[in-house]
């Protein structure tokens, strides 16, 4: 029964105490509006890859040797 | 992976000879069989599911290069908690706000999965020979431990700081089988290695080749090249110097330090055979440390004005959790992020090849039979992991897939993002919950011993900080500086 209430305690007051402060709150709106997921184990559980990996594949479309070849990208 | 108990713990001596049974009856009633029928299963309906949902005029608009959205009419039956600030009850759901379409229902979500989950686990269990009824009963307080463990995972300071489920559905068992004892009743639904097979074979959908080309040489010096050196001379210290008893946790901790984190922990503590415990603690070490190493990185980075893409380039190598590897890097700056994510998912991508190599050596050099003699072919393939197949095979099939079917990247996209990777997500918190309800805290703590895999870990990570930034200032800096920087501005 400690344990439950030292969870209950920690989970519903202690922590939403601090993400109250204005610093915690801007960090995680920073990274929500990033698209990013602190806790992604893997890379297709993270949304920003949609627009990186679109980004890199225009990238070798536009450019075929640049990242395979030194020197041919200018 | 294997229980701890002392009759049961296997070193390369006490490996006993596996009773032969024929292919046929090993396919129907083994556990790594079925996890890698019930991944194909699962695969293929939710492959379906979005191919036969494909928009009208699908293909002309692909050969036209039109961006098509696809989706997958699984996606809504499909689903875990969400992240809350204040109240728990909005993890699962939230009434919308007046004005605003902010609202949040994932019940069906929820029961979705529970129903898929308790469906095809609960056939593999009576093909196996066990009561399916046993398996459901306890499968529900199993389920509503790991929705406990997401809810926890999800308050939003939690979350930031990258303490991810893992963790919570670890304690949650812990607690249980360490406070009260694990109920009876839950026993036949606590099946660690059944779920963790089963989910590494729906992750090899994830592992797509064509990934390790998006940052070119330059991704691949860092994570391809650096990456298994560092594995390999960390195991290495590992048995010659720092003479570690258990060969599986000093792989596991090598794996999980050098790779990426939890998933490499996970897929190579099941490729060798390792014990519940041995991974608990590799993922409990690795976690410690990455939290300290998502802070002080940039900081460091910063102080030391390294520009952000080598930064970037060396948190991604470093960082073990893909999650904390991109917040570090947003703590950077965008360019920094978007590197250090892309070197991550390509060694996300050396995942499969650390599988099959590590089951192989395992196989073939750890798990002599009693004289010491190196087992035959037919006994490499007697013991080699099935699942492990399973896994490089949803892995092959779903890089073709993705490379020759036209629209074959938006289709695999929507298929992992919006189905397979959520119930991926379940049978990995399902198996951590089952691994803390049968875990033992003495178990852990006999680990901090000696601090041997302590040292272990900081030595690893120590050669893989110097070799990964030698390598990616190399790349980033010198050979392929302007093509980096025209990649990413």
């Amino acid at each position: 029964m400690a344990i439950l209430a030292a969870i209950a305690l920690v989970w519903l007051f202690v922590l939403p105490a601090i993400g109250e402060s204005a610093a915690m709150q801007a960090a995680i709106a920073e990274r929500e509006a990033r698209g990013i997921d602190s806790g992604a184990m893997f890379y297709t559980d993270l949304e920003m890859m949609d627009d990186v990996l679109a980004r890199s594949k225009q990238f070798h479309r536009e450019h075929p040797d640049a990242l395979w070849i030194p020197g041919s990208s200018r | 992976m294997t229980d701890s108990t002392p009759d049961e713990s296997q070193t390369a001596s006490e490996v006993p000879v596996l009773e032969r049974v024929s292919l046929w009856k090993e396919m129907c009633t083994k556990e790594d069989w079925w996890a890698v029928w019930i991944g194909a299963v699962v695969l293929s309906i939710a492959f379906l599911a979005v191919y036969l949902n494909l928009p009208a005029g699908f293909g002309e608009q692909v050969a036209a290069g039109e961006n098509v959205k696809v989706s997958s009419p699984l996606k809504s039956w499909i689903a875990k908690p969400g992240s809350w600030s204040s109240n728990p009850i909005e993890a699962i759901y939230k009434a919308a706000t007046t004005g605003e379409d902010d609202g949040r229902n994932l019940l069906p979500g929820l029961l979705g999965v529970f129903g898929i989950s308790v469906v095809v686990f609960g056939a593999g269990i009576t093909a196996m020979g066990h009561n399916p009824l046993k398996f459901a009963r306890g499968f529900v307080g199993i389920f509503l431990l790991a929705t406990l463990a997401y809810v926890l995972a999800g308050q939003a300071v939690v979350k930031h700081y990258n303490l991810e489920y893992a963790l919570w559905a670890l304690a949650v068992g812990l607690i249980i089988s360490n406070t009260v004892g694990t109920p009876e009743f839950l026993k036949p639904a606590v099946r660690t290695e059944f779920y963790i097979k089963t989910g590494l074979v729906l992750l090899g959908a994830g592992v797509l080749f064509s990934r390790l080309l998006a940052l070119g040489v330059p991704g691949i010096g860092v994570a391809w090249v650096v990456t298994p050196i560092v594995l390999i001379s960390t195991y290495a210290f590992g048995q010659k110097v720092l003479k570690i008893p258990s060969k599986s946790l000093n792989m596991v901790i090598s794996a999980d330090m050098s790779v990426c984190g939890v998933s490499a922990a996970i897929a190579t503590a099941a490729s060798c055979r390792a014990k519940k415990e041995e991974l608990s603690f590799a993922i409990g070490l690795s976690l410690s440390f990455t939290v300290i190493m998502m802070v002080v990185m940039p900081a460091l980075i910063k102080a030391l004005g390294m520009s952000e893409i080598l930064g970037g380039a060396w948190m991604g190598g470093t960082i073990d959790a893909t999650g904390a590897v991109v917040a570090a890097g947003a703590a950077l700056g965008d360019q920094a992020a978007e590197v250090a994510a892309t070197v991550k998912m390509i060694q996300n991508i050396l995942i499969g090849v650390t599988a099959f190599g590590v089951a192989t050596y395992w196989v073939t050099n750890v798990e002599t039979n009693d004289s010491g003699v190196r087992p035959d072919a037919r006994e490499i393939w007697y013991r080699f992991p099935k699942f492990v197949l399973g896994f490089v095979a949803a892995s092959a099939v779903f890089s073709t897939i993705y490379a020759v079917l036209p629209g074959g990247d938006e289709i695999v996209n929507a298929m992992v993002k919006q189905s397979t990777k959520t119930l991926r997500g379940w049978f990995f918190c399902l198996a951590f919950v089952s691994i803390g309800l049968e875990t033992n805290f003495r178990d852990l703590a006999k680990f901090l011993k000696g601090g041997k895999p302590l040292i272990l870990y900081v030595c690893g990570q120590s050669l893989n900080l110097i070799l990964t930034l030698a390598m990616a200032w190399l790349m980033f800096e010198v050979v392929f500086k302007d093509a980096v920087q025209d990649l990413v501005k």
